[in-house]
């Protein structure tokens, strides 16, 4: 028996945050919890933002950078976009979810299957990423489903800069995606009511914004938790000075500039010592690097 | 104990993620130590136990199988109790350790715990530290009492005839002082309760970069804590001077709580503490004289602002000698102190009741063992060397306050301490020092904020000034206090405010309004467009700040 959620937000991090507090709080019912969010890129939780975005594009396009709970890798989505969450007590089958999975769609007629990696398919294409993650004795297992998303966004967001990253961090598999509209005479609420027709349902029951939802909304807003939360890592930037080439290579642990390094053929034009001194242990951002570097 | 990957079924190994803690550190049960990413996903490796990580096994990218060992966990248990040598030792763990609990320390405790940390207080002294005990507010006690023996003998100025004798006992004006300090020092403790701050008395010790001894009368407690502030503020410098441990002798701490009146005292050392005192010295009708190193009194304010102050207070009657070094100090028989000085190679003497030295403060780090943990000092401040997120040469460690030497200031160590308890909650806060105001309760009263126009100079910075006097201020004639100046300095290409002193009255309240002019970066427009109430003596502003457009209306 599932207890169904239909989130009324957009937020990506209101919605994520929800999800967290209903697998936090799960008991005996099943959850399915469904939900749409604004434009955002949302990487998996052992991720590096700096490696899987552009960070520029989503600032210039208002598109929220959002880093999650559960592993894997980093997806654009928008409002044509739907996501699904299941929560279900850790010894239930995850073929049993998989199977509700399928029913959905095949149940309208989209022919889709899971591929090795657990993506879901139509005609050899993505349309849909899945991830799993476990906490309170239950195991959470959620998903995208592309409708129509903006697949220029979608290219452009997840394309990074072009400086290099050396990192510990998981690191994304690109598909080729497709948006199911494009195959079938679609929408996200057709889906949304497959999903209530393939699960047996206890009750729909209504989101209340509480203070623990609260807590984790703020945590999952942090900067902190977002740009520097993953691995440690080492990013290596060229930058061009009066014509000559520089490379800065600068290993950051925990959001903080650890060690810096500067590499060119000419040193003249600047102050390697005094750039050293006054970035090491600060936070690292693009800005940062660059304000220091051109000063 | 050993936290163990655990069973995942396939055999596809986990990928080791974020690890959230360092070797040494201290985490509590349900703490997440790491993200592993299985091929079920990402699992969050929680900690079964409250202890100190003795061992990382693995790295972050590492491949992972089921049951490897990841960490290992030396356990603590909770009040656990050792009979050792007859002292009692207590372990506790918290989650952030202050040590001094003055305005910085109690004010950090008090933040750390409002947004839910677990906080432990340590002070071998009584709550509320320099400031409250021997600083900013017993100063200030003694200040309005010597202005109220001042105005009730000079009530004539304001057309009032007394025949009656006024008098005063130093004794009865310190223990009007040592109430105030109680009131205050009670309401930080109800407050350090209200707030659920364990408060240990006694003296902190690192015994390593997690572990703090504090040592008390009757027993050690040994507190593991994941942050750490120090906050241990300063104490009165003594300089080598001859003499200076003679009975007349007092620094500022022994003339707070001096009980005896005297006629006549010598102030070595033309600074705020000093000057404070050289004024409300005078104020009680004792004869004054300053002996200053340098060429100036307050010779970190703009000079229009010191040499104004000079002026002033030789004109009450105080004996000023800068450019003056004091070689020794001697007592003669009827215990006075005779006090000589060197100006221009000539040696001088003055004789007086007693002698001040008034030359400053340094930070006190002894007895916490710093060197066994390698902490950075920095060399010019003497102080323990922080960057501008308050963190310490060790990450979890932060300083705070005149123990880092940076500004003498209650407020400033206020606020390193929020900016400090803000960045152990990851809000990544810096400190800024370009909007601190800075008060001196000399009479009048002096205040500034932001930059002089000697620093302009020296930063070459193009700027403008202006300047309004009291005497153009109707409220300061009703009061008989036309003395002093407001001025104001400008960037002459942003036309923003970028600093300002007062010297006159109501000047430790007037700086507010320039202080929020300065960190806001107003424009003089910005300001000449609000409207000050008439008559104030806030209207000094308004006029200087006119002053820097067409011009003040009424000078």
């Amino acid at each position: 028996m599932f207890d169904i959620y239909i989130s009324p937000f957009n937020d990506p991090y209101i919605n994520l945050s929800i999800e967290n507090h209903l697998l936090l709080t799960a008991n005996t019912n099943s959850i399915l919890y469904l939900w749409v969010n604004d434009p955002c890129v949302i990487i998996g939780r052992n991720q590096n933002i700096f490696k899987e975005c552009n960070l520029r594009y989503l600032e210039e396009n208002n598109i929220h950078p959002v880093r999650r709970f559960s592993g894997g890798g980093a997806v654009y989505q928008d409002k044509g976009n739907l996501n699904y969450t299941f929560i279900t007590k850790s010894e239930t089958d995850e073929n049993y979810i998989k199977d509700i999975i399928l029913n959905s769609f095949h149940s309208i007629g989209i022919d889709v299957i899971f591929s090795g990696r657990n993506d879901l398919l139509v005609r050899n294409r993505k349309f849909s990423g899945y991830a799993t993650y476990y906490d309170n004795n239950h195991f959470l297992y959620h998903g995208t489903c592309m409708v129509d998303v903006n697949l220029n966004h979608l290219k452009n967001s997840l394309t990074p800069s072009e400086f290099k990253l050396k990192t510990h961090s998981i690191q994304s598999v690109s598909s080729r995606v497709i948006n199911l509209k494009e195959l079938y005479d679609i929408d996200i609420d057709i889906i949304k009511n497959s999903f209530l027709n393939n699960v047996e349902i206890n009750d729909i029951k209504k989101i209340e914004i509480n203070e623990n939802i609260i807590d984790i909304y703020n945590k999952l807003k942090e900067n902190n938790w977002i740009f520097n939360d993953c691995p440690k890592y080492s990013i290596s930037i060229n930058e061009k000075i009066n014509n000559e080439n520089y490379t800065f290579e600068i290993d950051i642990k925990n959001g903080i500039i650890k060690n810096i390094q500067i590499y060119s053929d000419s040193l003249k034009g600047i102050n390697v010592e005094l750039i050293e001194k006054k970035l090491i242990n600060k936070n690292f951002s693009l800005d940062i690097i660059e304000e220091t570097i051109k000063k | 104990m050993e936290i163990k990957m655990p069973v995942v079924a396939g055999k596809k190994p986990g990928i080791v993620g974020k690890i959230n803690y360092n070797e040494n550190d201290v985490v509590k049960k349900d703490d997440i130590l790491v993200n592993v990413e299985t091929g079920k996903g990402n699992r969050a490796i929680k900690s079964t136990v409250c202890g100190t990580i003795t061992k990382i096994h693995v790295d972050e990218g590492d491949e992972v199988l089921s049951n490897d060992i990841l960490f290992s966990i030396e356990e603590i248990k909770e009040m656990e109790i050792v009979q050792n040598k007859n002292i009692i030792e207590e372990k506790l763990e918290t989650d952030l350790l202050v040590i001094g609990a003055g305005p910085g320390g109690y004010v950090a405790a008090i933040y750390a715990a409002q947004n839910g940390l677990k906080v432990t207080l340590v002070d071998k002294n009584k709550l509320g530290g320099t400031c409250l005990n021997v600083g900013c507010i017993p100063t200030k006690a003694l200040v309005k009492s010597s202005e109220a023996y001042y105005e009730a003998t000079h009530l004539n100025k304001f057309g009032i005839n007394f025949e009656g004798k006024v008098s005063y006992q130093m004794k009865n004006i310190v223990n009007r002082k040592n109430t105030i300090v109680d009131t205050l020092v009670s309401g930080i403790e109800s407050l350090i309760k209200k707030n659920n701050i364990q408060y240990l008395k006694g003296n902190a010790s690192f015994d390593s970069t997690e572990l703090v001894r504090v040592s008390s009368e009757k027993n050690d407690y040994l507190v593991y804590a994941k942050d750490i502030i120090i906050a241990t503020g300063s104490k009165v410098s003594t300089p080598k001077i001859p003499g200076v441990d003679l009975e007349c002798v007092m620094n500022s701490t022994d003339a707070l709580s001096n009980e005896s009146n005297f006629n006549s005292i010598t102030i070595v050392g033309g600074g705020v503490i000093g000057m404070e005192f050289a004024c409300l010295y005078r104020n009680l009708g004792i004869e004054v004289n300053v002996v200053e190193f340098t060429n100036h009194l307050l010779n970190m304010l703009d000079t229009e602002i010191s040499d104004e102050f000079e002026r002033i207070i030789k004109d009450k009657g105080v004996n000023v000698y800068t450019s003056s070094a004091v070689s020794k100090i001697q007592m003669t028989n009827d215990k006075k102190a005779v006090i000589t000085y060197k100006n221009n190679n000539k040696e001088y003497l003055l004789v007086s009741d007693r002698v001040l030295i008034a030359t400053g403060r340094e930070p006190v780090l002894d007895g916490l063992n710093l060197d066994k943990i390698n902490l950075e000092m920095d060399k010019v401040k003497k102080g323990i060397s922080v960057n501008s997120y308050m963190q310490t040469s060790i990450d979890h460690i932060y300083a705070i306050g005149d123990a880092t030497n940076i500004i003498q200031l209650a407020h400033v160590a206020s606020h390193q301490g929020m900016i400090a308890v803000d960045n152990i909650l990851n809000k990544n806060k810096e400190m800024h020092y370009h909007a601190v105001p800075n008060v001196i309760f000399t009479s009048p009263e002096i205040a500034s904020v932001g930059i002089t126009e000697k620093e302009c100079i020296e930063k070459g910075i193009e700027y403008k000034t202006s300047q309004f006097n009291y005497e153009g201020n109707g409220k300061a004639l009703t009061m008989n206090a036309t003395e002093g100046f407001v001025k104001i300095i400008q960037n002459k290409n942003t036309k923003e405010i970028i600093g300002a002193s007062i010297i006159g009255a109501d000047a430790s309240s007037l700086i507010s309004t320039l202080t929020i002019a300065v960190q806001n970066k107003l424009k003089n427009d910005d300001i000449s467009n609000t409207i000050f109430a008439h008559p104030t003596t806030s209207e000094v502003i308004h006029e200087a700040i006119l002053d820097l457009g067409l011009g003040a209306i009424h000078q």
